[in-house]
């Protein structure tokens, strides 16, 4: 189970483009392509390595009201997939401008 | 871009390549000049050139190969470049629109489609020089492009997919090029337009016209359209894009994150499609 308190920070070797609320994201050699629910989306949009799970989670409940669990759970999920796949990295401190 | 007062010399053969008008001036025979500007027919300009190129030829060596690809094997050192030890080398300055290049007389002859990319290449240079960071959607494609009804329909795929076949198909319509077409992006706003490559495909017209579709294509034993997901067709356009290298851009240096960025780009806007199609005109009303 990763740490709530952690920072995500995208992977800037990524390119992405927003298409209405839709993330797609490629990989540098454009060879994998990835399209993002809402949720994941807005998740992705602000994984900028000044929030931390915990924020995002909060940030995720208020934007698309729904309960802190849920948002707990799928956030964290979501991060979680993100992580295996490369596109974030976690870090214990916030990630400067 | 403002006419120019001063038409071309004698020995000078402007083109017209997107938005550019290169020169080029040959200090040889006046049958290179005669030469470049048949083979680049209804792309010769009269504009004010954005770069004069002084073409010096060199003798043919016979131990030396000509190449295939001159987007590899480049040594760059300041402003002066070497493709292919000494195949093609020179200096190129875009701030004062000057190039002066010695090359192998082979390479403008029966090699001038390999010399073409030496011209891809200075595009690329000029595109960087007058746009700097803002890096706007401008980008060389192996395709076919034809407009019908004054729409853009642009055909991709590798050597030996069909685009000639489909360019000779099509001449009842206007086809801007069988082999590379300029794709451009403005706001969210594509067009096609021809490029003067390949000369040796002689029914070019010179035109651009608002993009319609994209195609990629596939020979097969029936002609039919299939929608399809930018999860396959990103990398091959990205294949088939022209490497966005200028002509002091070294090969590492390529961005090859920025062509997945406009390929991206440009497959967000424009409807793409997978295109079987049999040699004959029938994938037309597939299209319709």
């Amino acid at each position: 189970m990763i740490s709530l308190g952690k920072y995500v920070v995208r992977n800037s070797d990524m390119v992405w483009r927003m298409v209405g609320n839709e993330a797609f994201i490629i990989d540098k050699d454009g060879t994998k392509i990835h399209q993002l629910n809402r949720v994941g989306s807005e998740i992705w949009k602000i994984s900028e390595g000044n929030l931390t799970i915990r924020q995002i989670i909060e940030t995720i409940c208020n934007h698309f009201e729904i309960t802190a669990e849920e948002a707990e759970k799928d956030s964290v999920q979501f991060i979680e997939n993100m992580l295996t796949q490369g596109l974030v990295t976690l870090t214990d401190t916030p990630v400067p401008a | 871009m403002m006419q120019n007062n001063r038409l071309p010399l004698d020995n000078e053969c402007r083109i017209q390549i997107g938005e550019f008008c290169c020169a080029l001036r040959f200090n040889a025979d006046a049958g290179y000049v005669k030469s470049a500007r048949d083979y680049f027919e209804n792309f010769n300009s009269e504009q004010e050139p954005d770069i004069e190129v002084a073409v010096n030829l060199m003798p043919h060596k016979e131990d030396v190969t000509i190449p295939s690809s001159l987007f590899v094997n480049k040594t760059i050192d300041g402003n002066s470049f070497d493709y292919h030890n000494g195949l093609l080398k020179g200096m190129i300055d875009p701030r004062s629109k000057k190039c002066t290049i010695e090359v192998d007389f082979v390479l403008l002859g029966g090699s001038a489609r390999i010399f073409e990319q030496f011209l891809f290449q200075l595009y690329y240079t000029l595109i960087a020089e007058k746009y700097g960071k803002q890096k706007p959607v401008r980008f060389l494609l192996h395709s076919c492009s034809v407009l019908r009804a004054g729409q853009g329909y642009v055909f991709v795929g590798p050597s030996g997919s069909g685009k000639s076949t489909i360019a000779g198909l099509s001449t009842s319509f206007s086809v801007l090029n069988d082999e590379m077409s300029l794709i451009l992006g403005e706001n969210g706003i594509f067009s096609v337009q021809a490029t003067p490559f390949n000369g040796f495909f002689r029914q070019k017209k010179n035109l651009k016209g608002p993009l319609k579709g994209i195609y990629f294509i596939k020979q097969a034993k029936s002609a039919y359209v299939k929608k399809v997901s930018m999860h396959d067709y990103i990398p091959a356009l990205v294949q088939e894009m022209v490497p966005f290298m200028g002509i002091l851009t070294a090969e590492q240096d390529i961005p090859r994150s920025v062509m997945i960025e406009r390929a991206l780009d440009t497959l967000l806007q424009v409807p793409f499609y997978e295109l079987h199609f049999l040699p004959d005109e029938s994938f037309w009303n597939c299209i319709e």
